[in-house]
Order: structure tokens, then C-alpha cells, then sequence
């Protein structure tokens, strides 16, 4: 009973992982870009939400208008306004543009908002038990969110027109420009649909975490493990490997002995298992970007 | 892999090379900030140290990214490994500095070599997500469960009496050992990046498949560079924990290497002179704008981080392509995706050689489009590409 019991309070740490790397793994999807930035965009996004759910304004209002300003707004602003300008660049370059980004963002967050702020959670702050673990209903649907968005963005992703038409993009830009599709438009979509799930994770992620989300390096590299696992292709996967993730550090780091002194190397050794394994698991389906 | 395509990225070994022909500028610059460490004294002291000391940071990442062409974010384990190992070894195993020294750089390397060794099949993103895994790893066992448990978990005291010598107490001293290693060690990379071993670098980085044909050895190339890098930043480690005066895990956390290689890629990859520039925005830009102007802290924070956006948009080669010229934009301007097209004949030996290519496919546009047509007809059938491409019958594509 207490290993389902850790096991459980491990997957509703892992659903967060895995909602955190579903935003990842769609902006590599449709950019091939690593958004670094997402972590600061999830944090000015979470701290909007809590100031202006504390002004008054109902939850779901703040919701709606905290993702369209940093989801679809910052993301025109990232891919349609600065990344559409070194698109020829080197992903060295690329990644040094998204990290100086990342600074500019969190310094705009450090300015609004000098000290921590307390979250609130969306889904308010009742509680249900399952067996002897109680859930919070925040935790409860969060995770239920996380499978929808998980699943749903997959669906999209591999069925809908607009879905292929980013990931062709991502595939073969001058291909896809071939088949007619206005490819600037489309990179520009892809950048407001990552940092839309990035603000939405950072509002759903920051109540349970605590905190500045930003700074937690060891929560980023675990998100990277997590989306390594998945091969950067699938959110449903991501989702998945996070929740293995969750429930292996719940299970190992309780057993004792010298996991649970080290059980932060986890993530790390599922990172190298991970790229080892990728290419062997999921084939080199899309062409490398050379 | 065709010289006009890559040959800038062999800048600095394009033209015959002395060392003696570079020696007077890099000393002139050293003196020259000896001059300016001695004039001043107490902050501004520091702050030459530390930007000294981040330039030879941001060198760790000229020898990686801008000689090798991958992206490490590792340099603060590295560098934190440096401070800790010589720390250890010198404050608490009592070892004279200059012997612990050769101990901690072999450490440090094989930890290079420990991330240099997936570089041997990795590249671009792969790499920098494990290697950024590295550091945090360094950074939350290695460093505070390994070399920090216990009584130091706060740091451990590393004074400038390590050094062996009571003559670099003195703060001013002190500063003329960071500068003069710093001014040797550009020297030695500037050296490095003429030298044979640099053609072998440039070449793995610009073709390893041709490089291997050619009887390099990409493993060892790799590896020699992730070393070098390594040792650089780990001797960064030593001087940054000897200039605090303290060794702890805090200055090394993993999330400062992202910053720390956004500021080298603005200075620009590909010579010393863009380390020295990375490092001064780094950290002396900052405090001269903090205490001369109204800007502070996160007000500049923003500015520099939309600056580096700025100067990355305008010239990927970082501000020392300004200086030195577009040839040092190198393969970070390379176009990601062209392949290969033989060159139109001109009129008179058009007539002579039949040409392969279709009526009507005769300006660049046309034929980019052809080849990409082609290439989406050769898609595999699994990708979105050959989805969408069935799909354009059922749906109008705009």
C-alpha cells in the first residue's frame, strides 16, 4: 500500500513535468528551436495571473487575457518579429537570441514584480481523495488538463490541416513554401502556440510548485529528461515519460540507501539513456536540419 | 563541404601565422589593463578582476563553440570543479597551489572528457540539453554532496594565502596575476586557432564525414577540444574562487552558463578579442552604467538582454566581427539547408555540355522551387510533408 501510495503522489508530480515539457516538445515540433524562454515566459505569465486575480478580476478572465498577451502576443513577438530575422543563422546563434530573450523577459518580470507573489490556484483549493492520497482538486485538474492538451495537440498535430502545415514547415521550409504555404505565418503560429502552452503551464505549474519557476534549474532539466524520453516528437509520450519520471524518483528516492542520496542524477542518466536510445527508438523520421 | 561555403570559417587560419606578429597587441592590451588595475584600487579593482576572469570564461567558449561549433553548457560545472578540486586539495589537503594545480586540471579534463564523449554523436541541441543536465548534476551532487557535504556546505575558505606567496595578498598583486594569465592564455588559444590542430578542428566542425575520410580522427579532435575548453574554465573557477576568496557551489550554479553564453556569442565566437568583449558585457557594462547613470539592476538586465537580441540580429558574428569583419560571421551565417547545384553554364559551354536540368527551370527561384518540390516528393511517407502533399487534392492550400 505504500508504494502505491508513493507512486501516486509521484505521478501527480510527474503530470507537471509533463505538462511543462508538452510546451517544449510542440515549439521544437514547429520551430526546431529549444525555448529556453519558456520558463521566463511561464513565470511573468503565472505573476500576471496572481496580480490581477488579486485586483479583483475573475480568475478566468485573468486566464484568458494573461494567454492571449504573453501566449499570442509574445509569441508574434518572438518568432514573428525577432526569430524570423536569423532564420538563416546557426542554431548557436538561434539558441543565443532565445536565451538573450530569456533575460529580457526576466528582467521585465524582476521590474513589474519585485518580490515573490503567491499564485492562486485556478481550480480552487478543494480537495479529493483517492485511497489514502489526497489530491488537491488544483492537482486533480491539472492532471486531467495536462492529458487533454497532451493528447489533444497530438491529435492536432497528425491530423488537422494547420497541424501538418507546422510540422511540414519544421520538416523542409523551402518544401513546404513549394506546397504554398505561407511559412513565415506559419513559424509565427507555432511560436504563439509554444509560448501560449508555456504561459498556461506556468499558470497551472505555479501554485503547486511555488516559487520562481524560473530559477529551478533542476525542474528545467528534468522537463529536457522528460522531452529527451519523448524524442522531442510526441506531447502524448512527454506527458507519459514525465509521469514515469515522477513515479521512478517517488519510488526510488523513498527506497533508501544511495538513490535517495542521489536521486537528482536521475534525470540526468535518463537524458544520456534517452539521446542514446532516440534515434534507435523513434528512427530519424525528419531530416536533420544540415 | 565547399570552400566558398565554409572557407571563412577557417578566418583564422586562412593566412601564415606567427605568434610574434600578434604578441604586441594582446601585450599592449594587458599592459594596458594592468595600467588602468594599478591606477584604481578597491571596486574598480574587482571589476577589471572579474571581467578578466569571465573573459576567460567566455575563452572556454570560443575554443568550444567557435572552433569546434558546439554548443556546451557544462563550462560552469567546469569551472565550479576548478574552484572546488584546487580549494579541497590546497585549503584543507594543505598542498602547495602549484602542486595541486596539474591534480585539479586532470580532474576537470576527464569531466570534459565525460561530456565531450556523447559530443562524439551528438551536435546542436542534444548536446546542449546534456550538457546543461551536466551541470545541474555537478551542481547538486558533485558539488554539494560530494565535495561540500558536511561542515563546508557553505564554501570552503580559499584565501589568497593559497597561493603559496604572501606577495599576492595585496590586492594589486593579485590583479596582475589574473590579467597576465588571462593575456597568456588568449595568446595560447589565438596561437591554437592558427595552428595545425586548429585546421583539424575546423575541419571536424565543418564536415566530420569528409574530415574522417581525410584521415582525421573526429573522437580525438573533439575530445582535445572539449579539454582545452575545460581547462580554461576550470583555471576561470580557480581565479573567480581565489578573487571571492571562497569556494562554494552558489557561483557556479548551472543556470549561469546560459548567460554566460549568451554574453560570448554577443562578444562573437571566433576570436579571443570577442571573449574580451563578452566579458566586459558581461559584467564591466553593467556596473559602469550602475553607478554612473539611473539605470539599475533589473532595468539593466532588460536593456542587455534586448541589446544581445540587438547585436545578434544585426551581426551573428557578435561585436567582434565589427572590428575585425563580416569573415569572422563564419558558418554562424551559413545558409542551413542549399544543396548542392552545379553552376549555369554560361551560352557558349551551355552548347557544348547538354544540361540535365529541365526547360524552363533556369533562374534561382525556379529551380529552388524544383528542388524542393523534388525533395517533398522524396519525403518519407510518415512525415507531414507527404500528409499535406496527398492532402492538396482534398483541400486548397494557401
Amino acid at each position: 500500500m505504500r508504494t502505491v501510495s508513493l507512486l501516486l503522489a509521484g505521478a501527480a508530480t510527474g503530470v507537471l513535468y509533463g505538462l511543462i515539457a508538452v510546451g517544449i516538445v510542440v515549439t521544437y515540433l514547429t520551430t526546431r528551436t529549444l525555448n529556453f524562454a519558456a520558463g521566463a515566459v511561464a513565470t511573468l505569465a503565472a505573476f500576471t495571473f496572481g496580480t490581477w486575480v488579486q485586483d479583483g478580476w475573475p480568475k478566468i478572465l485573468a486566464l484568458l487575457a494573461s494567454l492571449v498577451l504573453f501566449g499570442v502576443g509574445g509569441g508574434y513577438l518572438t518568432g514573428g518579429v525577432v526569430m524570423s530575422r536569423v532564420r538563416t543563422a546557426s542554431e548557436t546563434v538561434r539558441v543565443a537570441v532565445i536565451l538573450g530573450w530569456t533575460l529580457g523577459i526576466a528582467g521585465v518580470t524582476a521590474l513589474l514584480y519585485n518580490t515573490l507573489l503567491p499564485v492562486p490556484a485556478l481550480f480552487g483549493e478543494g480537495s479529493i481523495a483517492v485511497g489514502r492520497i489526497r489530491l488537491t482538486s488544483h492537482q486533480f485538474a491539472v492532471a486531467v488538463t495536462s492529458v487533454l492538451l497532451a493528447v489533444g495537440l497530438s491529435i492536432f498535430l497528425r491530423r488537422a490541416w494547420l497541424g501538418l502545415a507546422l510540422r511540414a514547415v519544421a520538416e523542409d521550409r523551402d518544401a513546404a513554401r513549394a506546397l504554398g504555404l505561407q511559412v513565415g505565418r506559419v513559424e509565427a503560429f507555432g511560436w504563439m502556440c509554444g509560448m501560449t502552452l508555456a504561459a498556461l503551464g506556468g499558470i497551472l505549474v505555479s501554485p503547486l510548485v511555488g516559487g520562481d519557476i524560473r530559477t529551478q534549474n533542476l525542474l528545467f532539466v528534468k522537463v529536457l529528461a522528460v522531452s529527451v524520453l519523448a524524442g522531442m516528437e510526441r506531447p502524448w509520450l512527454a506527458l507519459a515519460a514525465g509521469v514515469a519520471l515522477g513515479m521512478a524518483e517517488a519510488y526510488l528516492g523513498g527506497s533508501g540507501g544511495a538513490w535517495t542520496t542521489n536521486i537528482d542524477l536521475l534525470p540526468f542518466l535518463l537524458m544520456i539513456v534517452g539521446l542514446a536510445l532516440g534515434p534507435v527508438l523513434y528512427g530519424n523520421r525528419t531530416r536533420e536540419a544540415h | 563541404m565547399s570552400a566558398t561555403r565554409h572557407g571563412n570559417g577557417t578566418a583564422l587560419a586562412a593566412k601564415p601565422f606567427r605568434v610574434t606578429s600578434i604578441l604586441p597587441w594582446y601585450l599592449g592590451v594587458g599592459a594596458a589593463v594592468t595600467a588602468l588595475s594599478l591606477l584604481t584600487s578597491g571596486y574598480w579593482a574587482y571589476v577589471i578582476d572579474t571581467v578578466a576572469i569571465f573573459s576567460l570564461v567566455a575563452l572556454s567558449f570560443v575554443v568550444v563553440s567557435g572552433y569546434l561549433g558546439q554548443m556546451s553548457l557544462a563550462q560552469t560545472a567546469f569551472m565550479g570543479l576548478g574552484a572546488l578540486v584546487q580549494a579541497r586539495l590546497v585549503a584543507i589537503g594543505h598542498l602547495p597551489f602549484l602542486m595541486a594545480l596539474p591534480i585539479t586540471l586532470v580532474v576537470v579534463a576527464s569531466a570534459a572528457v565525460v561530456v565531450g564523449l556523447p559530443a562524439v554523436r551528438l551536435r546542436g541541441v542534444n548536446l546542449a540539453i546534456l550538457s546543461f543536465g551536466f551541470a545541474v548534476v555537478a551542481e547538486r551532487v558533485i558539488f554539494q554532496k560530494w565535495l561540500l557535504s558536511g561542515l563546508y556546505l557553505s564554501g570552503i575558505p580559499f584565501g589568497r594565502n593559497g597561493l603559496g606567496s604572501a606577495w599576492f595578498e595585496n590586492e594589486q598583486h593579485f590583479s596582475l596575476l589574473v590579467i597576465s594569465t588571462v593575456t597568456a592564455l588568449m595568446v595560447v588559444i589565438r596561437a591554437l586557432g592558427s595552428s595545425r590542430w586548429g585546421l583539424l578542428v575546423y575541419s571536424v566542425r565543418d564536415g566530420q564525414a569528409t574530415a574522417a575520410l581525410s584521415g582525421v580522427n573526429p573522437t580525438r579532435v573533439k575530445l582535445s577540444a572539449f579539454v582545452v575548453s575545460g581547462c580554461l574554465a576550470g583555471i576561470a573557477g580557480i581565479l573567480y574562487a581565489l578573487l571571492l576568496q571562497r569556494a562554494g557551489w552558489e557561483d557556479y550554479s548551472a543556470f549561469n552558463s546560459i548567460t554566460y553564453l549568451a554574453m560570448s556569442v554577443v562578444g562573437g565566437l571566433l576570436h579571443p578579442l570577442g571573449a574580451l568583449l563578452g566579458g566586459m558585457m558581461y559584467f564591466g557594462v553593467p556596473q559602469l552604467f550602475s553607478t554612473v547613470s539611473f539605470l539599475r539592476g533589473s532595468q539593466f538586465q532588460v536593456l542587455s538582454g534586448l541589446l544581445a537580441v540587438a547585436v545578434l540580429v544585426l551581426r551573428p558574428g557578435g561585436l567582434a566581427s565589427l572590428a575585425l569583419g563580416r569573415r569572422y560571421e563564419l558558418h554562424l551565417v551559413a545558409p542551413r539547408r542549399r544543396p548542392h547545384r552545379p553552376p549555369l553554364p554560361s551560352p557558349a559551354s551551355g552548347a557544348a555540355r547538354p544540361s540535365p536540368r529541365p526547360a524552363g527551370a533556369v533562374n534561382g527561384q525556379g529551380r529552388r522551387e524544383m528542388d524542393a518540390l523534388r525533395r517533398s516528393c522524396q519525403a518519407p511517407t510518415a512525415s507531414a510533408l507527404a500528409t499535406l502533399r496527398s492532402r492538396t487534392g482534398e483541400r486548397p492550400v494557401r
